[in-house]
C-alpha cells in the first residue's frame, strides 16, 4: 500500500529530515510511527500525502509512482488519503456537520450522496446529536471525532494521523484510539506518527521507530 | 465543473458572510481607492471642458483698410466665410463700429460728436470651428485671410492664445502623470488588501487542499468573493462620488454663482463610471488571482 524506497528529505538551509527510508506497509495495517520529537515523523507522513516531496528516492502509494505524478494528480491523490493532524485543522466557522460537507462538496460529490455520507460518517464518530455546533463549542476529543469524521467521509484507502491524541487526555486518548481501531477493522490501513510508546505497544499491528531521521526499528 | 456551480457560489456567500469584517475594509479600501481616482477624473474632465469652452468662444478679427469698397468687402466676406475653419462671420460695417463704440462710451459718448470723419474700418468677427483653435491652425487661418485682404489687419489675442495653449499642454502632462500615480496606487492598494483578506484565510485553503480540492475549485469562489468586493466598492465609490458632486454643485451654484458665471459642472461620463467598475472587479478578480498562488502550493 505505502512502498519507500532510500528516501531522502532534506529541507532547505541542509536541514536533514528524513535519511535512506526504506519501508513498506501493508493494506489493512495499522502502523504506528514512532520516535522523539524532530525525529522526522511528521515529514514521513507529509511525504505520503504529497504535503511534501522527497529530495531522493521512489515513493509508492495505492500504486502511484510519486516520481510520475504531476501537480495535477495530487486531488485526486488525495481522495484516496485521509488526514487528521493534532491541532485538528477545522473550519471554525462552519458546524460540525458541514465541516464534514466541505470534503464532500468539494471532491464533487452528488448532493443526495453528500446527506447520507455525512449522516453515517458523524454516526460513527458518536457526534451525530453535536451536528449543528460549531468546533470551539465542542471539547478536544469532540473536535479531533470532527476531523476523523472529515477525514474518512470520502471512503479513504489509507488514513494519516500525525499526533492525533497529542492535545487530549488519557480517556479521550482511549476514545480516539478505540476508534481509529474500528475504522481500521473496516479495512482501512491507519498509519500513525506518534511519541507514546505505550499506545503504540497497545494498538500498533506493526511499529516503525525512527530518530534522527533514520528507521532504528521495525516490528 | 458545471454541477459544482451552486457549491461554488454557496462558498463564494459563506466566505463573505463568515469573513464580513475582512471583507467590510476591504471594500472600504478599495472605495476609497477608487473615489481618489473617481475625484481625480472628474477633476480633469471639468477643467477640460471649461478650457475647451473657452477656446471655443474666440474670435478673431479683420479690420479692412478704410477706404475698401463694398465690393472688395463682399469679395473678403466671401473668401473668409469660404474658409474651412470659419464657423460664424459677422460683418461690421464702420457704421456699426462706431455705434458700438458709443454705446461703449456711454456717458461720454459726446466726445465722438467732434468727429468729422467716422475713423473705424470696417471688420470681420469670425468665429472659429472647434477642431481648430489650437495655434497651428489659427496660423494657418490667418495666413489665408491674409491672401484675401492682403491690407486687412488680424486680430486674435496670440499672446493670450499662446499662453493658453502652453498652460491646456501643461495641464495634460500633469494630468496624465497624476493620473498614471493614481492608478497605479490604486492598483498596488487594492491587490494588497486582498491579498489580506486571503491571507487570513490561508488555513481554510490549506484545508481545502488537503481534502482533495482542485486549484480550480478552491481559487473560483475566491474569485466570485472578489467580484462582488470590487462590485461592490466601485459602485460604493461612485455613490460618494455622486453625492460629492451634487453637494459641490448645490455649493457653487448657490454660493459662487456670480463668479462662474454661466459655467457648467458635469459627472463622469457613463464610459468612465464603467471603466471604474471595471477596474473594481478586475483588481478583484487578478489580485485573488496573484495573491492565492503562494497559498495553493500545499
Amino acid at each position: 500500500m505505502i512502498q519507500m524506497f532510500n528516501v531522502h528529505k532534506v529541507y532547505p538551509g541542509n536541514r536533514k529530515a528524513l535519511s535512506d527510508i526504506n519501508l513498506h506497509i501493508k493494506k489493512g495495517e495499522f502502523t504506528f510511527i514512532t520516535g522523539p520529537s524532530g525525529a522526522g515523523k511528521t515529514t514521513l507522513i507529509k511525504l505520503i500525502f504529497c504535503a511534501e516531496h522527497a529530495t531522493s528516492g521512489q515513493i509508492i502509494v495505492n500504486g502511484v509512482n510519486f516520481a510520475k505524478l504531476r501537480t495535477s494528480g495530487i486531488p485526486a491523490l488525495r481522495r484516496s488519503i485521509g488526514v487528521v493532524f493534532q491541532d485538528f485543522k477545522l473550519l471554525v466557522s462552519r458546524t460540525a456537520y458541514e465541516n464534514v460537507v466541505f470534503a464532500l462538496e468539494v471532491t464533487g460529490t452528488r448532493p443526495r450522496e453528500i446527506k447520507r455520507k455525512a449522516w453515517q460518517v458523524l454516526k460513527l464518530v458518536g457526534l451525530q446529536n453535536r451536528l449543528d455546533s460549531r468546533p470551539l463549542e465542542l471539547s478536544g476529543g469532540e473536535q479531533q471525532r470532527i476531523a476523523i469524521a472529515r477525514a474518512i467521509v470520502n471512503d479513504p484507502i489509507i488514513l494519516l494521523a500525525d499526533e492525533p491524541t497529542g492535545n487530549l487526555d488519557a480517556q479521550i486518548t482511549q476514545d480516539i484510539m478505540e476508534l481509529l481501531k474500528a475504522i481500521n477493522q473496516r479495512g482501512t490501513t491507519i498509519v500513525i506518527a506518534s511519541h507514546n510508546m505505550v499506545l503504540a505497544r497497545q494498538y500498533a499491528t506493526r511499529h516503525i521507530i525512527i530518530e534522527q531521521g533514520r528507521i532504528t526499528g521495525q516490528d | 465543473m458545471f454541477s459544482k456551480v451552486p457549491f461554488f457560489l454557496r462558498e463564494a456567500v459563506q466566505g463573505i458572510r463568515n469573513n464580513l469584517f475582512i471583507h467590510l475594509i476591504a471594500v472600504g479600501t478599495i472605495a476609497f481607492a477608487l473615489l481618489t481616482l473617481g475625484i481625480f477624473m472628474i477633476t480633469v474632465i471639468n477643467l477640460d471642458r471649461t478650457f475647451n469652452e473657452l477656446g471655443r468662444d474666440m474670435q478673431v478679427i479683420v479690420y479692412l483698410d478704410r477706404a475698401s469698397s463694398a465690393q472688395d468687402i463682399t469679395r473678403a466676406g466671401e473668401g473668409i466665410a469660404g474658409l474651412p475653419q470659419a464657423r460664424k462671420v459677422t460683418f461690421v460695417s464702420k457704421e456699426e463700429a462706431l455705434a458700438r463704440l458709443r454705446e461703449g462710451l456711454k456717458t461720454q459718448s459726446g466726445l465722438l460728436d467732434d468727429l468729422r470723419d467716422n475713423p473705424l474700418p470696417p471688420s470681420f468677427e469670425i468665429e472659429l470651428k472647434e477642431e481648430h483653435t489650437d495655434p497651428d491652425d489659427l496660423q494657418a487661418f490667418i495666413g489665408e485671410v491674409k491672401k484675401i485682404a492682403a491690407s486687412a489687419e488680424v486680430d486674435y489675442g496670440q499672446e493670450w492664445l499662446q499662453r493658453f495653449s502652453a498652460f491646456i499642454s501643461m495641464l495634460k502632462l500633469v494630468g496624465l502623470s497624476i493620473g498614471s500615480f493614481l492608478l497605479l496606487a490604486t492598483v498596488f492598494i487594492i491587490s494588497n488588501t486582498i491579498r489580506l483578506t486571503i491571507y487570513s484565510r490561508r488555513e481554510e485553503i490549506e484545508i481545502m487542499k488537503l481534502v482533495g480540492a482542485t486549484n480550480l475549485s478552491i481559487r473560483i469562489p475566491f474569485f466570485l468573493e472578489g467580484i462582488a468586493q470590487g462590485l461592490l466598492a466601485s459602485l460604493l465609490s461612485l455613490g460618494m462620488l455622486y453625492a460629492g458632486y451634487k453637494a459641490l454643485v448645490h455649493k457653487l451654484l448657490t454660493d459662487y454663482s456670480l463668479f462662474l458665471g454661466p459655467m457648467q459642472l458635469t459627472f463622469l461620463p457613463y464610459s468612465l463610471m464603467g471603466a471604474l467598475v471595471l477596474l473594481g472587479i478586475t483588481m478583484g478578480i487578478f489580485g485573488c488571482a496573484f495573491s492565492m498562488g503562494r497559498f495553493l502550493k500545499v
